[in-house]
């Protein structure tokens, strides 16, 4: 023993160095497994998305929409004389969601919704605008009890009118939603109160929704934050602003009851009138129905 | 005390202590990570599985989308026109939809042996099973690439001189409509049938971790497959009293993917003539088609050219002959359900077609080159008063609606279309990951 050559080893320590490092290498490498799927999720979502906004256009088009005689029945097109200038201005906003099956109060600042009430479109209407491969409905048209979606797909309509006066033309964008659970029912917007903040330019700062009498988030699975789309419905004018939207980046706690979010991008103008769109994948704009 | 140095023991290597630490160390984390990549594995092809079926459903729902979307009338006519009816039925082009819950026997080439029988209630049990959905399609514009096509590959007597000499005949300089290469033949206009198997090959795959059914058998899924045939349309201009026997031996040639028009039918009152204008939205053929041909020479009982009504059997679409002849047609191979609803006039809800004619039995066809009144001009003797061809199985008549202005009343028109199709996922046939994945295409018709 005494005239054997020292062998050369490594020490506890190294190794389990080398084995925390290894341990590091593979983590990383597995990370991009999930990472790789929920790319490939998001296409296929985009892809499912992009059918079901197809599906809904070709539905507005069957169903009508486009010369529905109610659908600015509530508008200031039936207060206004004919001769007035503001004819030639664009409309407000209508909203048309058959899958919403308690729409509020049917009116924010200039823009309406419908349905208003459960009675305002048939309800049979709701399966043009649902994918049908996800959910099954009963023969009256509704949802099957107790069925709930999840990661599924919906849509509804955005309309306004180019010019008041003109019937012809008729602006449409469609919202398709993945996961709104729409056997809870309620609006898909969720108007938000604004709180005046000038240190945020890239982004709004608001009442967390559901807090000092603000309206709140119906149903479950509603979380304003990271993803959640915001409609920049400001005034121009007289006249709400269209296709403004904003996805929040972060949404921070920045006092009792108060969220600042931010933006994807900074708005590109003061926003003073904004809702929250809950569940809005992506939107589409399908220009002037003919 | 120290110790001289000779008595130092000089250390070889890891003690075990050491190497069981090490080996615990490793065993734990490399669990973790096994654990992780299993997740991650299975998600990962659960994700690509998925992926590669919406990719297929995307392609499937474009080509339907594609086909509905096109015109299947002269000038532009839709089902859904409020006039469809009252102004008469068509003069050129069909629509043809046909639904049956009745059992059919799917027997294999020879017929010796049955190997399953429609429906089958594990898929789509709401939906009927045998359907087939056969129109024309005229499509617009100048460009060949965006009009049907078909493969002439290894076609057998193929000899493109006809066309060229039919071409330089009947077309103006610089129409493109009919264009050739080596092995593609393209036509603006065509015939296309839709249909779900009946294969003889089908598949079937056990779900054998699932619970058994009611029975006690193992699970099991069969998987079908859907075919898309066409049939582009040659159309001759019989005004200008060209002999056409060449083109009719070319029809024979390929009697199973172009429809050439027989000789010795007279135009329609007025014509539609070729006018060298390749932009108009209107049929470029002047003549009904083959299909409709077959019927009438049917019923009067001399047809002109029998080689070409014996090729197409008779105006009810034959899908089991269709699919075995003509592998180039199938489109998709791993189907678990295709299924059409319609939405009929006063409605705003997709049903089976047997719900939109009140059909008792769930089965029925709609099909406009039916209800057609006798038309001598056109060589038509016979009036087809109802939907009962008595060529196709049992029809279910089309419930009649009041006209306006006290018109006799008109049958029901079809308002919009919803075809559903849903795969699954074959990609690996021992461990498959029974993923299925459905689209959905709305369209009006």
């Amino acid at each position: 023993m005494r005239n054997a050559p020292p062998r050369k080893g490594l020490t506890l320590l190294e190794v389990l160095i080398t084995i925390f490092v290894m341990a590091i290498g593979f983590l990383s490498v597995l990370t991009l497994f999930p990472l790789a799927a929920r790319k490939v999720a998001r296409g296929i979502d985009s892809d499912r998305a992009t059918l079901m906004a197809g599906n809904a256009a070709t539905s507005a088009s069957i169903l009508g929409f486009n010369n529905m005689a109610q659908l600015f029945a509530n508008s200031e097109l039936s207060q206004l004389p004919p001769q007035d200038p503001r004819r030639l201005q664009p409309s407000s906003v209508v909203h048309v969601d058959p899958a919403g099956l308690f729409s509020g109060s049917g009116t924010f600042q200039g823009s309406y919704l419908m349905p208003s009430n459960q009675n305002q479109l048939p309800a049979n209407w709701r399966e043009w605008v649902v994918s049908q491969d996800e959910l099954r409905f009963e023969s009256n048209g509704l949802p099957e009890q107790g069925f709930r979606r999840g990661e599924r797909y919906s849509a509804s309509y955005l309309f306004r009118r180019r010019q008041l006066n003109d019937p012809d033309s008729l602006e449409c964008l469609i919202f398709v939603y993945t996961g709104r659970p729409i056997e809870f029912g309620n609006n898909a917007f969720i108007p938000l109160n604004l709180i005046n903040d000038p240190t945020n330019q890239s982004g709004i700062t608001v009442t967390e929704p559901g807090t000092n009498g603000t309206p709140g988030p119906v149903g479950p699975d509603r979380f304003l934050g990271r993803t959640s789309w915001i409609m920049d419905l400001s005034t121009d004018g007289a006249k709400p602003r269209w296709k403004k939207f904003y996805q929040v980046q972060t949404a921070e706690l920045s006092g009792v009851n108060q969220l600042t979010l931010t933006f994807d991008r900074a708005p590109e103008a003061p926003i003073t009138n904004a809702v929250w769109v809950d569940f809005l994948f992506d939107w589409f704009d399908r220009g002037t129905l003919p | 005390m120290k110790i001289p140095p000779k008595f130092v023991k000089v250390r070889p290597a890891f003690t075990i202590i050491e190497l069981l630490v090490a080996l615990a160390l490793v065993l734990f984390i490399m669990s973790i990570i096994s654990q992780v990549f299993v997740d991650s594995s299975e998600a990962f092809r659960s994700m690509r599985a998925k992926a590669e079926l919406s990719e297929k459903l995307r392609f499937l729902t474009q080509t339907i989308r594609a086909d509905l979307r096109s015109n299947h009338f002269e000038a532009n006519r839709k089902l859904s026109d409020s006039d469809f009816w009252s102004d008469g039925p068509p003069q050129v082009g069909y629509f043809r939809l046909e639904q049956t819950n009745l059992p059919h026997q799917v027997t294999n080439l020879s017929g010796s042996e049955t190997l399953f029988t429609f429906p089958d209630p594990r898929i789509s049990p709401n939906q009927p099973q045998s359907q087939v959905l056969a129109f024309t399609s005229f499509l617009g514009g100048k460009d060949p690439r965006g009009y049907h096509s078909v493969s002439l590959a290894n076609t057998p007597g193929l000899n493109f001189d006809i066309f060229k000499n039919w071409k330089s005949q009947f077309l103006a300089s610089g129409d493109t409509r009919y264009e050739e290469s080596p092995d593609t033949y393209q036509s603006p206009d065509a015939e296309i049938a839709w249909f779900l198997g009946p294969t003889t090959d089908y598949q079937e795959f056990l779900l054998q971790d699932e619970l058994p059914d009611l029975n006690g058998n193992p699970q099991s899924v069969k998987i079908y497959k859907l075919y898309r045939r066409s049939w582009l349309m040659l159309p001759q201009d019989l005004s200008a009293g060209a002999s056409t026997t060449s083109l009719d031996n070319l029809g024979t040639v390929l009697a199973d993917r172009i429809s050439v028009v027989p000789t010795s039918l007279p135009n329609l009152n007025p014509p539609l003539q070729l006018n060298g204008d390749n932009s108009q939205q209107k049929p470029n053929v002047d003549v009904p088609m083959r299909r409709g041909i077959a019927n009438f020479h049917a019923q009067n009982g001399s047809p002109a050219n029998p080689s070409l009504v014996a090729n197409w059997k008779n105006p009810c679409f034959d899908i089991k002959s269709a699919a075995l002849s003509g592998q180039q047609a199938l489109i998709a191979d791993n189907v678990l359900s295709f299924s059409v609803e319609v939405c009929p006039e006063g409605s705003t809800q997709f049903m089976p077609l047997a719900q939109a004619l009140a059909s008792a039995n769930g089965s029925a066809v709609f099909d406009t080159w039916c209800n057609r009144p006798a038309d001598p001009s056109l060589g038509i003797t016979t009036t087809f008063t109802g939907w009962n061809n008595p060529q196709s199985p049992a029809v279910v008549p089309m419930p009649l609606l009041p006209n306006q202005l006290g018109a006799p009343p008109v049958p029901r028109r079809l308002v919009a279309i919803r075809v559903t199709i849903r795969l699954f996922d074959t990609n690996n046939a021992l461990s498959p990951s029974k993923t299925t994945w459905q689209a959905t295409v709305v369209e009006p018709l």
